[in-house]
């Protein structure tokens, strides 16, 4: 662990961030930008696989899908960033390592609503029949998410390791 | 300031510095319920501009009860949050604007909802939604971003 701070503290990005710590406000900024792009695509469309809001089509929820991914790249740039710019704070942070394991494993949910929902869709919506285990994958997305928002707000507050 | 100096010694501001997790717990409710407001707000209002033209205009009547919802979250952590430091966020320029810009978009919201209430069917049925609601859309984005800004630079005023 300490080899790896010092070598985010030995980086040109770094330095430069130190230099320039207005960055970190700017990177702040875009964090919650993302993370309302991020959440507020998904709220919408798992609460329509559990099942809420049935006068939106599937599909047409599906339109939302790029606002998600395009808030989940603007929160994980500014995230790496945010670890550049301060590694021992945040690697050594036990708020921050749950919060990239919830991050991890929401990739994985994601690959699964991939792998066995995203193809099944359109079949699924005609009848709006969907199967347990694609809202359990749609509420699982959520308590994640918001698991990986709460462990954010909690670094500041929690200890170190 | 005998106001803000007697929410400091409520038993709310009590609460929030004698628990260890108080603070971070409402701090984590105020981050959920934006992601609600602003969240469907976003959405909501790039569609009143021409995007995600094939979600119906008419659900946001449901999707914008739940922002609402987010709405009552947020306007109860904030309100907790402010007695602990209610004196030297009322001295804070950056949350005086947040409020204002809050309270402004709040109002155009309010608005724009009454407008979607009345309206969504025409707009539905014609596929055209009225300038007017598209300037207040512009509008509401905006203003919405100034509060997540002005709630960022907050902290850095302290």
């Amino acid at each position: 662990m300490e080899s790896l701070i010092a070598w985010f503290e030995s980086s040109p990005t770094h330095s430069w961030m130190i230099e320039h710590n207005w960055i970190t406000l700017v990177l702040e900024v875009i964090h919650f930008f993302g993370l309302c792009f991020l959440l507020g695509g998904l709220l919408i469309i798992d609460l329509r696989m559990i099942g809420w809001f049935k006068s939106i089509s599937v599909k047409a929820i599906h339109a939302l899908l790029p606002i998600v991914v395009f808030g989940f790249v603007l929160n994980l740039v500014s995230g790496v960033l945010f670890v550049f710019y301060d590694p021992a704070r945040y690697l050594i942070n036990i708020g921050f390592q749950i919060k990239m394991i919830l991050v991890f494993l929401a990739g994985l949910n994601a690959i699964f609503y991939y792998w066995k929902i995203h193809p099944n869709i359109q079949q699924w919506s005609e009848n709006d029949r969907f199967p347990v285990f694609a809202k359990v994958v749609a509420a699982i997305s959520l308590l994640l998410w918001y698991g990986v928002l709460s462990c954010g707000r909690f670094i500041p507050y929690v200890g170190t390791g | 300031m005998t106001i803000l100096e007697s929410l400091e010694a409520s038993f709310i501001a009590d609460w929030l510095i004698d628990s260890l997790y108080a603070y971070p717990i409402m701090l984590t409710c105020h981050g959920i319920g934006m992601s609600i407001v602003i969240g469907i707000l976003i959405i909501f209002n790039l569609r009143l501009l021409g995007f995600f033209n094939n979600i119906e205009i008419a659900v946001f009547n449901a999707l914008l009860k739940l922002a609402w919802a987010g709405f009552i979250i947020n306007f109860i952590s904030g309100c907790v949050l402010f007695t602990q430091k209610a004196s030297s966020f009322i001295e804070n320029w950056a949350f005086l604007v947040k409020i204002a810009g809050v309270t402004i978009a709040t109002v155009i919201t309010i608005i724009s909802h009454r407008q979607l209430a009345q309206q969504a069917e025409a707009w539905g049925s014609q596929n055209s939604i009225a300038s007017s609601a598209k300037i207040l859309a512009l509008a509401s984005l905006c203003l919405w971003s100034v509060v997540i800004i002005a709630g960022r630079v907050v902290g850095y005023l302290e």
